[in-house]
């Protein structure tokens, strides 16, 4: 596949050809996370996470492609791995060769809203899976609520809607909770 | 819509941009609405982004499943020479009678919804059919209730290789399928139900037969509301509480009638040349020496035909003794135990012979949880943390806890088990699937199942299960029939063996 065909796929909803394309290039990427001082469990998450990043780039109509798409994937990588070592307090100089040096303004990576992005992660996993399952089919997948109540056997449209409001209402709650939770602390 | 709700309507619509101006702008003067904007939009996102990693990890997952080209090598090669030495055999020993089914595999749904005695069953029924075996079993399985009625007078004819065998017919059952025999112990009468098969498949070949799929649901026909007296059936009350604590809280029968409690046979189906009758006050006792961490099943038949199916899990490798007592209310209790068995039966599926639920020492941890009044919370925990490593979520688990429990856990931490060294799960499938009881709705797959599944292996804690097919952990729905149809398919080789054997 060549870049612009992964791009393509991706931006047409085809992730997984597209995904499995790019994960050809994580024995390579463990190597250099691994020879950066992280674990094996961890050069996974992070290659997770550079690929959930390039996806949500690609996905964005204004990016465009500088270099190689593995280039620009080493490039994520790198400034994660940093990241993660400077989390742990820790400061290598990575020398990964021929990879680009991606800052956080060039990846528009938003450490604090990371942050509130990876709790709400979280506060949603703590309603019910239902919960979920609807608000992936409608936020994800853009199914509209007609297919959403059949596909998971609502009565009716109406009742389908009343639900991931309950859920949206379910997760807010929670939400505040925790944040209060947070504030306290 | 409640007013709360319909702000968080307004909130998402205002976010997806489907607000005018006019109703934005007087959207964004009500009060604290700043708030519910910043909440809507990173929900939306953090949705996608759990989606997205959900793909990204199942990609992951079939990548490290896919192993190294030398292993890949390594394992083409030996599947090669067993499929080569297999040709051999076939080759060399043609005989059919004493061949076995080799496949079973449910195609469409596999359960049903029906309301036979006023509650709200699901129940999936499943039969397999060979030259030498006539009659059929059926087992009601019903998995919510952790029970199951058996009538074993129902029989079916043998549906040859050359019947027609057209799916399902909602208006009619065909003669030439299905026969119902009345089964006057239960006052069931025939007429008055029907019977329709789903996906039905059938092949034989020169040796093998190989039954892919036969269900059948019951309800009634004609819109004839039957009364449930004429069904004389055991109607479960309140069968596993919401505490949990014991298997069964209640059971009376539908027409209010006490049955004595004395001579209930039971069935001891891990030791089937055990069987016991209950005393005067319903007890019985069962002692010996147990080889593994197994759950026993035990069957109490009833004179009217009422079956109750049980189970028990035991220690490992010491002499316990299980007592079984029903108090004059016809109440029989088990010994406490906090988490639903339907939750310990599903973690017994394949879906979970990759991770570390599948290995001895997470049999600790649950032999700790069986006793926690949270333990069910506990596990569902540990099952949500399934893709971490075991320490970690021990270390979790203990921090939720109190008391001795606590201790216990933090002592489990202490050991710094890591992991099967298997891919990561979905873990979001895995717990849908768990705290369904395996009964996730789920797209079935068309992937034929190996009949032969090995049983978790006990013996080699954090050592990865062979021969599990990554297709597996996809077909949730029809996996969760399994020790239904292992005990089909122990039944059917029964069978062919006595009828080998006559010849």
């Amino acid at each position: 596949m060549t870049d612009r065909e992964v791009i393509r796929c991706i931006r047409k909803g085809e992730r997984e050809k597209a995904l499995r394309f790019l994960y050809r290039e994580f024995p390579k990427v463990r190597a250099l996370i691994v020879s950066s001082g992280c674990n094996e469990v961890l050069a996974t998450e992070i290659f997770n996470d550079s690929l959930l990043i390039l996806v949500e780039k690609i996905q964005n109509p204004k990016f465009e492609l500088s270099s190689k798409l593995s280039t620009y994937l080493y490039g994520i990588n790198r400034f994660l791995v940093k990241n993660e070592l400077r989390k742990q307090q820790r400061t290598v100089e990575l020398e990964w060769s021929d990879t680009l040096i991606l800052s956080e303004n060039d990846l528009g990576y938003d450490r604090e809203k990371e942050e509130k992005l990876r709790k709400m992660e979280q506060t949603l996993q703590l309603i019910s899976e239902r919960c979920r399952e609807i608000f992936r089919l409608f936020y994800f997948e853009r199914k509209s609520m007609e297919e959403i109540a059949g596909k998971l056997d609502y009565a009716s449209v109406n009742s389908a809607k009343t639900q991931k409001y309950k859920c949206l209402e379910q997760a807010y709650k929670l939400s505040l909770k925790t944040t209060s939770h947070e504030s306290i602390a | 819509m409640r007013a709360s709700l319909e702000l968080l309507e307004r909130a998402e619509r205002y976010v997806l941009g489907l607000l005018s101006v006019e109703e934005a702008e007087q959207f964004l003067q009500e009060p604290g609405v700043e708030d519910l904007i910043s909440f809507q939009q990173l929900a939306m996102q953090a949705s996608e982004r759990q989606a997205l990693r959900n793909e990204i990890n199942h990609i992951a997952f079939e990548f490290h499943a896919g192993g190294s080209k030398w292993s890949n090598w390594f394992f083409g090669l030996m599947i090669g020479l067993a499929l080569s030495t297999a040709a051999v055999f076939y080759y060399l020993a043609q005989k059919p009678q004493n061949e076995a089914i080799i496949a079973v595999a449910p195609l469409a749904d596999t359960s049903f919804h029906a309301k036979p005695f006023g509650l709200d069953f699901g129940f999936c029924l499943s039969a397999h059919l060979t030259d030498h075996c006539s009659e059929l079993n059926f087992d009601y399985d019903f998995p919510d209730f952790e029970a199951a009625f058996e009538f074993p007078d129902l029989q079916i004819p043998l549906i040859t290789a050359d019947s027609a065998l057209s799916s399902a017919s909602e208006e009619e059952t065909p003669e030439s399928f299905l026969s119902l025999v009345p089964l006057d112990s239960l006052n069931f009468v025939p007429e008055r139900f029907r019977a329709s098969a789903k996906s039905h498949y059938k092949y034989r070949t020169r040796n093998t037969i190989e039954i892919r799929s036969l269900y059948y649901s019951f309800s009634r026909t004609k819109n004839r509301q039957e009364p449930a007296e004429v069904l004389k059936l055991g109607n479960y009350n309140n069968a596993l509480s919401t505490s949990g604590s014991q298997i069964f809280q209640k059971i009376t029968l539908v027409d209010g009638q006490n049955e004595p409690l004395e001579g209930i046979r039971v069935n001891i189906k891990n030791d089937p040349l055990k069987q016991v009758i209950t005393d005067e006050t319903g007890s019985f006792e069962i002692s010996r020496v147990f080889r593994h961490k197994e759950t026993y099943l035990f069957d109490l038949h009833r004179e009217d035909g009422m079956l109750i199916r049980c189970q028990v899990r035991c220690n490992a490798r010491k002499r316990v003794v299980i007592q079984v007592d029903f108090d004059k209310a016809g109440t029989p209790e088990f010994a406490p135990c906090s988490i639903e068995p339907m939750y310990i039966r599903t973690l017994y599926q394949p879906e979970f012979a990759q991770t570390f639920v599948a290995t001895e020492n997470f049999e600790e941890r649950l032999q700790f949880m069986h006793l926690m009044p949270e333990g069910e919370e506990i596990l569902k925990f540990y099952i949500r943390h399934i893709d971490q490593p075991l320490y970690r979520v021990d270390s979790l688990a203990a921090e939720q806890l109190s008391g001795e429990a606590r201790a216990q856990f933090f002592t489990f931490a202490k050991e710094k088990l890591t992991g099967v060294n298997c891919p990561l799960p979905n873990v979001d499938e895995l717990y849908a699937y768990f705290i369904s009881g395996g009964n996730t709705p789920a797209d079935v797959y068309e992937i034929p199942v190996v009949v032969n599944m090995s049983q978790r292996s006990d013996k080699h804690a954090f050592i990865p299960l062979f021969g599990r097919k990554r297709t597996r952990q996809l077909t949730t729905t029809q996996f969760q029939k399994d020790p239904l149809f292992l005990r089909l398919i122990n039944s059917l080789n029964n069978c062919l063996k006595s009828d080998s054997s006559l010849n």
